[in-house]
Protein backbone atom coordinates (compact mmCIF):
# COMPACT_ATOMS: atom_id res chain seq x y z
CA UNK A 1 0.00 0.00 0.00
CA UNK A 2 1.31 3.45 -0.89
CA UNK A 3 1.32 5.77 2.08
CA UNK A 4 0.75 9.51 1.86
CA UNK A 5 3.72 11.75 2.38
CA UNK A 6 5.18 12.94 4.65
CA UNK A 7 5.57 9.57 6.29
CA UNK A 8 5.73 8.69 9.98
CA UNK A 9 9.47 9.16 10.44
CA UNK A 10 9.38 12.58 8.73
CA UNK A 11 6.53 13.74 10.93
CA UNK A 12 8.30 12.59 14.08
CA UNK A 13 11.47 14.37 12.97
CA UNK A 14 9.63 17.63 12.44
CA UNK A 15 7.79 17.36 15.75
CA UNK A 16 11.11 16.74 17.47
CA UNK A 17 12.65 19.85 15.93
CA UNK A 18 9.73 22.03 17.03
CA UNK A 19 10.05 20.74 20.59
CA UNK A 20 13.82 21.00 20.88
CA UNK A 21 14.46 24.18 18.87
CA UNK A 22 11.39 26.28 19.59
CA UNK A 23 9.74 25.08 22.80
CA UNK A 24 12.73 23.96 24.84
CA UNK A 25 14.63 27.29 25.05
CA UNK A 26 11.60 28.84 26.72
CA UNK A 27 11.34 26.32 29.55
CA UNK A 28 12.58 26.20 33.14
CA UNK A 29 15.26 23.63 33.91
CA UNK A 30 12.81 21.30 35.64
CA UNK A 31 10.36 21.23 32.73
CA UNK A 32 13.26 21.07 30.29
CA UNK A 33 14.23 17.69 31.76
CA UNK A 34 10.75 16.36 30.99
CA UNK A 35 10.93 17.68 27.45
CA UNK A 36 14.40 16.23 26.91
CA UNK A 37 12.96 12.83 27.75
CA UNK A 38 10.12 13.36 25.30
CA UNK A 39 12.57 14.38 22.56
CA UNK A 40 14.63 11.28 23.27
CA UNK A 41 11.54 9.10 23.03
CA UNK A 42 10.59 10.65 19.69
CA UNK A 43 14.11 10.12 18.35
CA UNK A 44 13.97 6.44 19.34
CA UNK A 45 10.59 6.00 17.69
CA UNK A 46 11.89 7.77 14.58
CA UNK A 47 14.84 5.37 14.25
CA UNK A 48 12.62 2.39 14.95
CA UNK A 49 10.21 3.56 12.28
CA UNK A 50 13.02 3.66 9.73
CA UNK A 51 14.67 0.43 10.77
CA UNK A 52 11.59 -1.57 11.66
CA UNK A 53 11.13 -3.71 8.60
CA UNK A 54 14.78 -4.50 8.08
CA UNK A 55 15.56 -5.18 11.73
CA UNK A 56 12.50 -7.25 12.42
CA UNK A 57 13.13 -9.50 9.44
CA UNK A 58 16.81 -9.91 10.28
CA UNK A 59 16.19 -10.67 13.97
CA UNK A 60 13.50 -13.19 13.15
CA UNK A 61 15.76 -14.90 10.65
CA UNK A 62 18.67 -14.96 13.09
CA UNK A 63 16.57 -16.34 15.92
CA UNK A 64 14.86 -18.88 13.70
CA UNK A 65 18.25 -20.45 13.06
CA UNK A 66 18.29 -21.56 16.68
CA UNK A 67 14.87 -23.09 16.63
CA UNK A 68 15.63 -26.06 14.48
CA UNK A 69 17.83 -27.67 17.12
CA UNK A 70 15.04 -27.88 19.67
CA UNK A 71 11.50 -28.99 20.20
CA UNK A 72 8.39 -27.10 19.11
CA UNK A 73 8.89 -23.78 20.83
CA UNK A 74 6.90 -21.03 19.17
CA UNK A 75 8.97 -18.09 20.34
CA UNK A 76 12.58 -18.34 19.09
CA UNK A 77 13.92 -15.95 21.78
CA UNK A 78 12.29 -18.11 24.43
CA UNK A 79 13.78 -21.29 22.92
CA UNK A 80 17.28 -19.86 22.77
CA UNK A 81 17.03 -18.42 26.30
CA UNK A 82 16.04 -21.75 27.71
CA UNK A 83 18.77 -23.60 25.79
CA UNK A 84 21.41 -21.18 27.10
CA UNK A 85 20.10 -21.55 30.65
CA UNK A 86 20.26 -25.34 30.36
CA UNK A 87 23.90 -25.22 29.31
CA UNK A 88 23.40 -26.30 25.68
CA UNK A 89 25.50 -23.41 24.36
CA UNK A 90 28.22 -22.91 27.00
CA UNK A 91 31.08 -20.86 25.55
CA UNK A 92 29.69 -21.39 22.04
CA UNK A 93 31.34 -18.97 19.58
CA UNK A 94 28.39 -19.45 17.24
CA UNK A 95 25.83 -18.26 19.80
CA UNK A 96 28.12 -15.53 21.10
CA UNK A 97 28.54 -14.07 17.60
CA UNK A 98 24.80 -14.23 17.09
CA UNK A 99 24.08 -12.43 20.38
CA UNK A 100 26.58 -9.75 19.48
CA UNK A 101 24.93 -9.30 16.12
CA UNK A 102 21.51 -8.91 17.74
CA UNK A 103 22.91 -6.43 20.28
CA UNK A 104 24.50 -4.41 17.45
CA UNK A 105 21.16 -4.27 15.61
CA UNK A 106 19.33 -3.07 18.67
CA UNK A 107 22.01 -0.51 19.50
CA UNK A 108 21.77 0.94 16.01
CA UNK A 109 18.11 1.49 16.66
CA UNK A 110 18.58 3.18 20.02
CA UNK A 111 21.36 5.32 18.53
CA UNK A 112 23.91 4.39 21.23
CA UNK B 1 -3.42 19.28 48.38
CA UNK B 2 -0.44 17.01 49.11
CA UNK B 3 -0.45 14.67 52.07
CA UNK B 4 1.96 16.78 54.12
CA UNK B 5 -0.40 19.76 53.83
CA UNK B 6 -3.40 17.53 54.49
CA UNK B 7 -1.92 16.13 57.71
CA UNK B 8 0.00 19.19 58.76
CA UNK B 9 -1.45 19.60 62.25
CA UNK B 10 -1.05 15.92 63.17
CA UNK B 11 2.51 15.95 61.85
CA UNK B 12 3.40 19.13 63.76
CA UNK B 13 2.05 17.69 67.01
CA UNK B 14 3.92 14.44 66.48
CA UNK B 15 7.17 16.29 65.69
CA UNK B 16 6.77 18.42 68.80
CA UNK B 17 6.33 15.33 70.99
CA UNK B 18 9.35 13.63 69.44
CA UNK B 19 11.56 16.73 69.61
CA UNK B 20 10.55 17.45 73.22
CA UNK B 21 9.32 20.87 72.07
CA UNK B 22 6.38 23.01 73.12
CA UNK B 23 5.28 23.24 69.52
CA UNK B 24 6.55 22.83 65.96
CA UNK B 25 5.45 24.89 62.98
CA UNK B 26 6.20 23.47 59.52
CA UNK B 27 7.05 26.65 57.61
CA UNK B 28 7.93 24.97 54.32
CA UNK B 29 7.54 21.49 52.82
CA UNK B 30 8.93 20.58 49.41
CA UNK B 31 9.26 17.21 47.67
CA UNK B 32 12.86 16.25 46.93
CA UNK B 33 13.71 14.79 43.53
CA UNK B 34 15.08 11.31 42.96
CA UNK B 35 12.48 9.24 44.78
CA UNK B 36 11.03 6.75 42.30
CA UNK B 37 10.49 4.19 45.04
CA UNK B 38 10.37 6.40 48.12
CA UNK B 39 9.02 9.86 48.70
CA UNK B 40 11.31 12.39 50.34
CA UNK B 41 10.12 15.73 51.69
CA UNK B 42 12.30 18.58 52.85
CA UNK B 43 10.71 20.17 55.91
CA UNK B 44 11.62 23.51 57.38
CA UNK B 45 10.36 23.75 60.93
CA UNK B 46 10.25 26.44 63.55
CA UNK B 47 10.72 24.59 66.83
CA UNK B 48 9.67 26.30 70.08
CA UNK B 49 11.11 25.01 73.35
CA UNK B 50 13.32 22.03 74.11
CA UNK B 51 16.88 21.25 73.00
CA UNK B 52 16.01 21.62 69.29
CA UNK B 53 14.55 25.13 69.63
CA UNK B 54 14.98 27.32 66.55
CA UNK B 55 14.83 26.75 62.81
CA UNK B 56 15.39 23.09 61.94
CA UNK B 57 15.61 21.35 58.56
CA UNK B 58 14.49 17.76 58.38
CA UNK B 59 13.84 15.16 55.68
CA UNK B 60 10.69 13.06 55.90
CA UNK B 61 10.99 9.75 54.06
CA UNK B 62 8.04 7.49 53.31
CA UNK B 63 6.87 4.95 50.73
CA UNK B 64 5.89 6.30 47.32
CA UNK B 65 3.25 4.98 44.93
CA UNK B 66 4.80 1.61 44.24
CA UNK B 67 7.19 -0.44 46.32
CA UNK B 68 9.82 -2.55 44.58
CA UNK B 69 9.85 -6.15 45.74
CA UNK B 70 12.70 -7.10 48.04
CA UNK B 71 13.33 -3.60 49.36
CA UNK B 72 13.25 -2.92 53.12
CA UNK B 73 10.32 -1.24 54.82
CA UNK B 74 10.85 2.31 56.07
CA UNK B 75 10.95 1.05 59.66
CA UNK B 76 13.68 -1.44 58.78
CA UNK B 77 15.57 1.18 56.81
CA UNK B 78 15.49 3.49 59.85
CA UNK B 79 17.07 0.75 61.99
CA UNK B 80 19.75 0.09 59.35
CA UNK B 81 20.60 3.81 59.30
CA UNK B 82 21.04 3.74 63.07
CA UNK B 83 23.30 0.69 62.86
CA UNK B 84 25.55 2.08 60.14
CA UNK B 85 25.78 5.45 61.84
CA UNK B 86 26.98 3.65 64.98
CA UNK B 87 29.65 2.01 62.80
CA UNK B 88 30.87 5.47 61.77
CA UNK B 89 29.40 5.58 58.27
CA UNK B 90 28.61 9.08 56.97
CA UNK B 91 24.81 9.13 56.79
CA UNK B 92 22.12 11.68 57.66
CA UNK B 93 21.25 11.31 61.35
CA UNK B 94 18.08 9.21 61.71
CA UNK B 95 15.88 10.97 64.27
CA UNK B 96 12.38 9.56 64.73
CA UNK B 97 10.29 6.77 63.24
CA UNK B 98 6.50 6.84 62.95
CA UNK B 99 4.99 3.38 62.38
CA UNK B 100 1.42 4.67 62.69
CA UNK B 101 0.17 4.60 59.08
CA UNK B 102 -2.74 6.84 59.93
CA UNK B 103 -0.69 9.92 60.70
CA UNK B 104 0.19 10.80 57.08
CA UNK B 105 -1.04 7.71 55.22
CA UNK B 106 2.09 5.53 55.44
CA UNK B 107 5.00 4.71 57.72
CA UNK B 108 7.71 7.37 57.64
CA UNK B 109 10.78 8.54 59.45
CA UNK B 110 12.53 11.84 59.99
CA UNK B 111 16.23 12.41 59.50
CA UNK B 112 18.45 15.45 59.69
CA UNK B 113 18.74 17.37 56.43
CA UNK B 114 22.18 17.06 54.83
CA UNK B 115 23.27 19.48 52.12
CA UNK B 116 24.79 18.22 48.90
CA UNK B 117 24.20 17.17 45.32
CA UNK B 118 23.49 13.57 44.43
CA UNK B 119 22.45 13.43 40.81
CA UNK B 120 24.88 11.00 39.11
CA UNK B 121 25.28 12.61 35.67
CA UNK B 122 25.83 16.04 37.25
CA UNK B 123 28.29 14.80 39.85
CA UNK B 124 30.33 13.04 37.17
CA UNK B 125 30.49 16.12 34.91
CA UNK B 126 30.82 19.00 37.36
CA UNK B 127 34.29 18.99 38.87
CA UNK B 128 33.39 21.74 41.35
CA UNK B 129 31.43 19.07 43.25
CA UNK B 130 33.08 16.54 45.55
CA UNK B 131 36.49 18.21 46.08
CA UNK B 132 39.63 16.39 44.98
CA UNK B 133 38.39 13.35 43.10
CA UNK B 134 41.18 10.98 44.13
CA UNK B 135 40.62 11.91 47.78
CA UNK B 136 36.89 11.40 47.25
CA UNK B 137 37.54 7.92 45.83
CA UNK B 138 39.66 7.09 48.86
CA UNK B 139 36.94 8.36 51.22
CA UNK B 140 34.26 6.32 49.45
CA UNK B 141 36.45 3.22 49.77
CA UNK B 142 36.88 3.87 53.48
CA UNK B 143 33.16 4.42 53.98
CA UNK B 144 32.33 1.19 52.21
CA UNK B 145 34.83 -0.66 54.40
CA UNK B 146 32.99 0.66 57.49
CA UNK B 147 29.70 -0.70 56.14
CA UNK B 148 31.42 -4.06 55.59
CA UNK B 149 32.74 -4.06 59.16
CA UNK B 150 29.22 -4.97 60.33
CA UNK B 151 28.84 -8.73 60.59
CA UNK B 152 25.83 -10.86 61.45
CA UNK B 153 24.25 -11.53 63.85
CA UNK B 154 23.04 -8.08 64.99
CA UNK B 155 19.94 -8.15 67.16
CA UNK B 156 18.57 -4.76 66.04
CA UNK B 157 18.82 -5.56 62.32
CA UNK B 158 18.15 -9.30 62.36
CA UNK B 159 15.45 -8.79 59.69
CA UNK B 160 18.11 -8.24 57.01
CA UNK B 161 17.91 -11.00 54.41
CA UNK B 162 20.64 -13.63 54.74
CA UNK B 163 21.88 -15.67 51.80
CA UNK B 164 20.93 -19.34 52.02
CA UNK B 165 23.38 -20.39 49.30
CA UNK B 166 26.61 -18.87 48.10
CA UNK B 167 25.47 -15.22 47.48
CA UNK B 168 26.69 -15.50 43.87
CA UNK B 169 24.48 -18.48 43.11
CA UNK B 170 21.60 -16.94 45.00
CA UNK B 171 21.95 -13.85 42.89
CA UNK B 172 21.87 -15.86 39.64
CA UNK B 173 18.78 -17.75 40.82
CA UNK B 174 17.06 -14.53 41.92
CA UNK B 175 17.69 -12.78 38.60
CA UNK B 176 16.43 -15.78 36.62
CA UNK B 177 13.30 -15.81 38.74
CA UNK B 178 12.70 -12.10 38.07
CA UNK B 179 13.04 -12.73 34.31
CA UNK B 180 10.61 -15.66 34.53
CA UNK B 181 8.14 -13.61 36.57
CA UNK B 182 8.24 -10.91 33.90
CA UNK B 183 7.93 -13.50 31.08
CA UNK B 184 10.98 -11.91 29.49
CA UNK B 185 13.14 -14.08 27.25
CA UNK B 186 16.47 -12.38 26.80
CA UNK B 187 19.18 -14.61 25.36
CA UNK B 188 21.98 -12.11 26.10
CA UNK B 189 20.99 -11.88 29.77
CA UNK B 190 20.72 -15.68 29.96
CA UNK B 191 24.20 -15.88 28.43
CA UNK B 192 25.55 -13.64 31.19
CA UNK B 193 23.71 -15.58 33.90
CA UNK B 194 24.99 -18.92 32.63
CA UNK B 195 28.53 -17.52 32.59
CA UNK B 196 28.01 -16.34 36.16
CA UNK B 197 26.74 -19.73 37.24
CA UNK B 198 29.93 -21.36 35.95
CA UNK B 199 32.27 -18.65 37.21
CA UNK B 200 31.02 -17.99 40.74
CA UNK B 201 33.61 -16.76 43.25
CA UNK B 202 34.54 -18.86 46.29
CA UNK B 203 32.27 -18.81 49.36
CA UNK B 204 32.79 -15.31 50.81
CA UNK B 205 32.87 -13.82 54.29
CA UNK B 206 29.35 -12.46 54.97
CA UNK B 207 28.97 -8.80 55.95
CA UNK B 208 26.38 -6.08 55.64
CA UNK B 209 26.13 -4.87 52.04
CA UNK B 210 24.52 -1.63 50.89
CA UNK B 211 23.45 -3.15 47.56
CA UNK B 212 23.04 0.21 45.80
CA UNK B 213 26.40 1.84 46.57
CA UNK B 214 26.96 3.92 43.44
CA UNK B 215 27.38 7.41 42.07
CA UNK B 216 23.97 9.03 42.37
CA UNK B 217 23.38 7.67 45.86
CA UNK B 218 25.96 9.86 47.61
CA UNK B 219 25.50 13.49 48.56
CA UNK B 220 28.53 15.64 47.80
CA UNK B 221 29.34 19.27 48.47
CA UNK B 222 32.28 21.31 47.19
CA UNK B 223 34.65 19.59 49.62
CA UNK B 224 33.60 15.95 49.48
CA UNK B 225 31.13 13.42 50.83
CA UNK B 226 28.29 14.61 53.06
CA UNK B 227 26.08 11.52 53.18
CA UNK B 228 25.43 8.03 51.81
CA UNK B 229 21.78 7.53 50.91
CA UNK B 230 19.26 4.93 49.77
CA UNK B 231 19.61 2.00 52.13
CA UNK B 232 16.45 0.16 51.08
CA UNK B 233 18.33 -2.77 49.52
CA UNK B 234 20.74 -3.37 52.44
CA UNK B 235 21.25 -7.05 53.24
CA UNK B 236 23.83 -9.59 54.42
CA UNK B 237 26.01 -10.70 51.55
CA UNK B 238 29.37 -10.82 49.79
CA UNK B 239 31.16 -7.48 50.35
CA UNK B 240 32.58 -7.67 46.82
CA UNK B 241 29.01 -7.13 45.56
CA UNK B 242 29.21 -3.45 46.51
CA UNK B 243 32.64 -2.98 44.91
CA UNK B 244 31.35 -4.50 41.67
CA UNK B 245 28.21 -2.33 41.67
CA UNK B 246 30.21 0.87 42.32
CA UNK B 247 32.79 0.13 39.59
CA UNK B 248 30.36 -1.26 36.98
CA UNK B 249 30.51 0.65 33.70
CA UNK B 250 26.76 1.25 33.71
CA UNK B 251 27.18 3.55 36.75
CA UNK B 252 30.00 5.68 35.34
CA UNK B 253 27.61 7.85 33.33
CA UNK B 254 29.53 10.09 30.89
CA UNK B 255 32.98 9.05 32.23
CA UNK B 256 33.43 5.36 31.40
CA UNK B 257 37.22 5.90 31.64
CA UNK B 258 36.98 6.56 35.40
CA UNK B 259 36.44 3.07 36.77
CA UNK B 260 35.58 4.29 40.26
CA UNK B 261 31.97 5.22 39.56
CA UNK B 262 32.86 7.77 36.85
CA UNK B 263 34.32 10.06 39.51
CA UNK B 264 37.64 8.57 40.55
CA UNK B 265 40.18 5.88 39.74
CA UNK B 266 39.57 2.30 40.74
CA UNK B 267 42.94 2.37 42.52
CA UNK B 268 42.05 5.32 44.79
CA UNK B 269 38.79 3.63 45.76
CA UNK B 270 40.50 0.29 46.41
CA UNK B 271 43.26 1.92 48.46
CA UNK B 272 40.76 3.55 50.79
CA UNK B 273 38.80 0.33 51.08
CA UNK B 274 41.85 -1.81 51.87
CA UNK B 275 43.25 0.70 54.34
CA UNK B 276 40.19 0.43 56.58
CA UNK B 277 39.01 -3.12 55.97
CA UNK B 278 42.41 -4.82 55.89
CA UNK B 279 40.72 -7.11 53.38
CA UNK B 280 42.48 -8.01 50.13
CA UNK B 281 40.33 -7.26 47.13
CA UNK B 282 39.68 -10.28 44.95
CA UNK B 283 39.78 -8.81 41.43
CA UNK B 284 38.06 -11.84 39.91
CA UNK B 285 35.23 -11.63 42.42
CA UNK B 286 34.76 -7.91 41.71
CA UNK B 287 34.71 -8.67 37.98
CA UNK B 288 32.05 -11.33 38.60
CA UNK B 289 29.91 -8.81 40.50
CA UNK B 290 30.37 -6.23 37.74
CA UNK B 291 28.84 -8.67 35.27
CA UNK B 292 26.00 -9.32 37.73
CA UNK B 293 25.61 -5.54 38.19
CA UNK B 294 24.83 -5.10 34.50
CA UNK B 295 22.39 -8.01 34.51
CA UNK B 296 20.72 -6.71 37.66
CA UNK B 297 20.37 -3.22 36.20
CA UNK B 298 18.96 -4.78 33.00
CA UNK B 299 16.38 -6.70 35.05
CA UNK B 300 15.46 -3.55 37.00
CA UNK B 301 15.10 -1.68 33.68
CA UNK B 302 12.73 -4.40 32.46
CA UNK B 303 10.74 -4.17 35.70
CA UNK B 304 10.49 -0.41 35.35
CA UNK B 305 9.33 -0.70 31.75
CA UNK B 306 6.71 -3.22 32.89
CA UNK B 307 5.47 -0.79 35.55
CA UNK B 308 4.82 1.62 32.71
CA UNK B 309 3.43 -0.94 30.25
CA UNK B 310 1.10 -2.50 32.81
CA UNK B 311 -0.19 1.00 33.68
CA UNK B 312 0.82 0.48 37.32
CA UNK B 313 2.68 3.78 36.94
CA UNK B 314 2.58 5.44 33.52
CA UNK B 315 5.80 7.39 33.06
CA UNK B 316 7.99 8.35 30.13
CA UNK B 317 11.07 7.98 32.34
CA UNK B 318 10.14 4.39 33.20
CA UNK B 319 9.34 3.67 29.55
CA UNK B 320 12.71 4.97 28.37
CA UNK B 321 14.53 2.97 31.04
CA UNK B 322 13.30 -0.14 29.24
CA UNK B 323 15.25 0.98 26.18
CA UNK B 324 18.57 0.85 28.05
CA UNK B 325 18.67 -2.90 27.48
CA UNK B 326 20.80 -3.00 24.29
CA UNK B 327 23.64 -1.06 25.92
CA UNK B 328 23.58 -3.27 28.99
CA UNK B 329 23.45 -6.43 26.87
CA UNK B 330 26.43 -5.23 24.85
CA UNK B 331 28.43 -4.67 28.03
CA UNK B 332 27.45 -8.08 29.45
CA UNK B 333 28.63 -9.74 26.23
CA UNK B 334 31.89 -7.81 26.21
CA UNK B 335 32.63 -9.05 29.75
CA UNK B 336 31.74 -12.68 29.00
CA UNK B 337 33.57 -13.33 25.75
CA UNK B 338 34.46 -16.92 24.94
CA UNK B 339 37.90 -16.73 26.57
CA UNK B 340 36.31 -15.55 29.84
CA UNK B 341 34.46 -18.88 30.23
CA UNK B 342 35.98 -21.70 32.22
CA UNK B 343 36.21 -24.58 29.81
CA UNK B 344 34.21 -27.55 31.06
Amino acid sequence: MMRDNPQGADLLKEARHVLSDIVMPQLSSETKYQLLMAVRAIKLAERQFLADTETEARLTALLAGYQETKAPETDPARALSSQIRNGNWDASPQVFDFLQEVAAFKLKETGS
Amino acid sequence: MNRIEKNRVNLQNWLAAKAGADCVDITDAKPLTGGAIQENWRLECQVAGGVNAGLQRYVLRSDAQSVVASSLSRGQEFRVLKAVRRAGVTVPEPLWLCEDKDLIGSVFYIMAMVDGIGLGPKVVKDLTIGGDRQALGNTLGRELAKIHSIHPPQADIDFLPKPKLNPALESVAGLRKHLDDLHEFRPALEWGLRWAELNQPAEPEITMVHNDFRTGNFLLDAHGLTGILDWEFAAWGDPMTDLGWFCAKCWRFSRPDLEGGGITSREAFYEGYQAVSGRLIDAQAVNFWEVIAHIRWAVIALQQAHRHLSSTQRSLELALTGRLLPELEKEILSMTKIDAWKRP
